[in-house]
């Protein structure tokens, strides 16, 4: 067994978040400039100027990239062989949680009951996923989620016969209806398949993936240019105010799924996209 | 870009010539609202009394920043979702706002109802929370401080640029702008 000191885990943890709220992802940096490069629109390109200068003045490390801060989502990869000394792996995540937001002076986003609408005066919460792998690794996936593009997400049961086009116009659909309000240009995260739990689940996994990365299985792959391309034709732009560039990246997780369904989640995700990998 | 300027609070007759698309660079003071502090107001409405704060002729910005680095007035502070906030809207218009500002479209119905009663909507940059915030020279909290980033705050901006989305002549850029770039049949 190898043994990892709880306080390690709460202070990289820390740092993740901190980091993700002030430092642009360089897959993002690299695919907002190339947007800058392709967008018809004035108005777009301006925006787009706009958010590459945010950038620049977050960067600074005295004002995070967005006013949300997010709800911090955890995927924790958990070596079989690892042990955790001092605390358990949750009270060390959400310790981290805690102790980011403090430091990093990030916004309290966090109501601790869906209806009372009380603050949790910490960000915890964190949602985390627990995954036991193989090895002696700790590793983390740590996102600060952004509620505005959140809530832009869904899911449906479409009929198991649904082709590829119809799985593409309910994701089409969805972003006609809901991505000008979630900060675009989008990176969506696609599940298909599986069911009512893991397609959501998959959705936000494939958010994990990185920005333009096609699917490993090329039939997959050929469904996420063909409805990225979809997407873009229509017409929501930068900001929603009108464009050629609406998402930056669709990325498709999928699984086995009952003979009787034809679950699709699609998880959107603004073009902040707070993500780091942090090994331990 | 070249962009109009503008004082806050507003000389209504400016906002008459103000056209969608348009950039403005707002400097003055204007009053923050979301979703906590609107729902107290609104359940002040309900039962006739005053909201906390006089809101008539005033821009209302839908934001809840971040916490101020030691020595600044605020933290990150870029626009919310304003569709979350359509429902107050007409709440809004009756206590005598004169502009809202956020991110994202509204609903026609609540594009109707802003243009009946000239009242202009500006969509700031969503995700620029660092540049907006850098633009933010003063923040004092109004009313509601147990909200935290909810609570109403009077802020003072200064070159805070953003577009006109909703305008006085029926124009909505929400509309518009995607129609322009639409290419799917």
């Amino acid at each position: 067994m190898r043994e990892i000191q709880a306080e390690e885990i709460t202070s990289a943890v820390a740092e993740a978040i901190k980091n993700i709220n002030f430092h642009i992802r360089p897959d993002v940096k690299a695919k907002l400039q190339s947007a800058l490069e392709k967008e018809a629109s004035p108005l777009g390109r301006q925006s787009l100027q706009l958010l590459l200068e945010n950038a620049q003045m977050a960067a600074a490390g005295i004002l995070p990239l967005c006013q949300d801060t997010g709800t911090t989502v955890i995927f924790a990869e958990v070596g079989q062989e690892v042990r955790i000394m001092g605390a358990s792996l949750e009270e060390a995540l959400q310790a981290g949680v805690r102790l980011a937001t403090r430091e990093g002076r990030l916004r309290h986003s966090i109501a601790v009951h869906p209806l009372t609408r009380g603050n949790s005066g910490d960000n915890t919460p964190a949602v985390v996923h627990y995954h036991p792998v193989p090895g002696k690794t700790l590793k983390l996936f740590v996102m600060a989620k952004g509620g505005g593009c959140e809530n832009a997400s869904a899911m449906a049961m479409l009929p198991p016969l649904a082709s590829r086009h119809g799985v593409g116009d309910y994701i089409v659909n969805i972003i006609r209806t809901n991505g000008a309000a979630a900060c675009p240009p989008l990176i969506i995260g696609i599940g298909l398949g599986g069911n009512f739990e893991t397609a959501p689940l998959m959705a936000k996994r494939a958010l994990l993936r990185e920005i333009g990365e096609p699917s490993p299985d090329p039939e997959t792959a050929k469904l996420e240019k063909v409805i990225l391309q979809r997407v873009n034709e229509l017409g929501i732009g930068p900001q929603g105010w009108g464009g050629s560039i609406t998402a930056l990246s669709m990325a498709i997780e999928t699984a086995p799924c009952h003979i009787a369904s034809l679950p699709v989640a699609v998880n959107v995700e603004c073009h902040s996209h707070r993500l780091a990998e942090v090994k331990i | 870009m070249s962009a109009t300027w503008l004082k806050l609070p507003f000389d209504p007759l400016v906002l008459r010539d103000l056209e969608v698309g348009q950039w403005v660079n707002l400097s003055g003071s204007l009053y923050t609202l979301r979703d906590a502090a609107l729902k107290r107001i609104f359940d002040l409405e309900a039962d006739n009394k005053q909201p906390p704060v006089d809101l008539k002729g005033q821009l209302i910005y839908f934001v809840g920043p971040t916490p101020p680095a030691p020595g600044e007035p605020v933290g990150s502070a870029g626009p919310t979702t304003s569709r979350r906030m359509e429902h107050f809207i007409p709440a809004l218009i009756e206590a005598g706002v004169i502009g809202i500002m956020g991110k994202g479209p509204l609903s026609q119905s609540t594009v109707k109802e802003l243009q009946r009663k000239g009242v202009i909507y500006l969509a700031a940059a969503g995700g620029a929370g660092a540049f907006y915030g850098s633009k933010v020279r003063g923040a004092a909290v109004t009313a509601y401080e147990e909200l935290g980033p909810e609570a109403i705050y009077c802020m003072h901006i200064e070159n805070f640029p953003a577009v006109v989305a909703i305008d006085q002549k029926g124009g909505d850029l929400f509309e518009q702008g995607p129609k322009t770039y639409r290419k799917e049949i």
